[in-house]
């Protein structure tokens, strides 16, 4: 039978002794020791994200540039004219602007499209006789044709004849 | 009493000068809402003058013509107010635009009481000359004195048609001949 001060020092003993299993357990994990390895886990663990993730960004980049190169106006400076936005890895583009199809001659595979944005001020066509009419294309619009078979196409705006281009299809 | 005769003439002139002065500034150097006012005027009459060809010709040169100027001076019209509204740019009415406006009233007078290859004749000499008047004013006017970037390359983009225009109104009038 335990003494009377056992008994009334029971709890005060069980509450040193929980204060002290705390300082243990708060001692482990703010101790040195245990730090500066939770730091070095968290350094690395970020450097495998960062790292990956620039592989990846670099893959999906590279793929987006267009597997046709463009033949430039002559005299005319024309960026990235056949090089679409990043989403759209499918169509070169013709850009119309200033009464000028931007390049003039586009060269395309196959199965590819061509997109013709109207960037200037007034309604244009790209017409080849028989071959494809893309009708009205207001300003600011645009008109895409897929060109399956190979072959060279000249084609004009109905609307400004003197406005000229090619389509070459390998 | 010569003194004051003396000091009134001296204002009198002073007056004149500055006045004169002022109306000279004025036609030769429009500022930006009287630019607006007008490309818009421009771009209106011959929208006004081809949607009267194309209802009275029976020339399909001619009539092409004039669906071209419709269509054209349209889309050019669609932009400009846009971009007037964009700027806050409320177009002001000067010698100018109604200067033109008067020129063009007086025209459209004339061609309605004509029909026939006269009338086709008059339409498109009238083409050819507006829009050689329209592309000096572009060229000496209206893209040196536009202070803002956008409505200077509005204009600037708006050129070629204009250029494009008058080569089409020639071929047209050599077909008529």
């Amino acid at each position: 039978m335990p003494s009377r001060r056992q008994r009334e020092g029971a709890p005060i003993r069980g509450v040193m002794e929980a204060e002290s299993r705390a300082r243990r357990q708060v001692w482990i994990i703010s101790g040195p020791i245990s730090m500066t390895t939770l730091v070095v886990w968290g350094v690395i663990i970020f450097a495998i994200g960062f790292f990956d993730g620039r592989q990846m960004r670099e893959v999906s980049e590279t793929t987006s540039v267009p597997a046709t190169a463009p033949v430039s106006n002559s005299g005319t400076v024309t960026v990235a004219a056949t090089a679409s936005p990043t989403n759209d890895i499918s169509a070169a583009r013709v850009t119309i602007r200033l009464l000028k199809f931007s390049p003039d001659k586009i060269e395309v595979k196959s199965g590819e499209r061509v997109e013709w944005a109207n960037a200037d001020l007034t309604p244009h066509t790209a017409t080849a006789q028989g071959i494809f009419n893309s009708g009205a294309i207001n300003a600011g619009a645009s008109w895409s044709h897929t060109f399956n078979q190979p072959g060279t196409f000249p084609y004009v705006c109905t609307f400004h004849p003197e406005m000229k281009g090619i389509v070459v299809v390998h | 009493m010569i003194k004051p005769i003396l000091l009134t003439f001296t204002w009198g002139a002073l007056a004149a000068t500055i006045a004169f002065g002022a109306q000279e500034k004025s036609a030769a150097a429009p500022t930006d809402p009287q630019i607006a006012m007008i490309a818009v005027t421009a771009d209106t009459i011959d929208i006004d003058a081809g949607k009267l060809a194309a209802e009275k010709t029976t020339n399909p040169k001619v009539k092409d013509f004039a669906e071209l100027m419709v269509r054209d001076h349209t889309s050019v019209n669609d932009q400009a107010t846009a971009l007037a509204k964009k700027l806050n740019l409320t177009p002001e009415e000067s010698a100018t635009s109604r200067g033109l406006k008067a020129a063009a009233d007086k025209e459209a007078t004339k061609l309605k009481g004509l029909s026939g290859p006269a009338f086709d004749k008059a339409y498109v000499d009238n083409e050819v000359a507006y829009h050689e008047k329209v592309l000096g004013a572009v060229d000496k006017t209206l893209i040196p004195n536009a202070k803002n970037a956008e409505l200077k390359s509005l204009l600037e983009s708006a050129r070629p048609i204009f250029e494009s225009h008058l080569n089409h109104a020639k071929e047209v009038q050599s077909s008529l001949k």
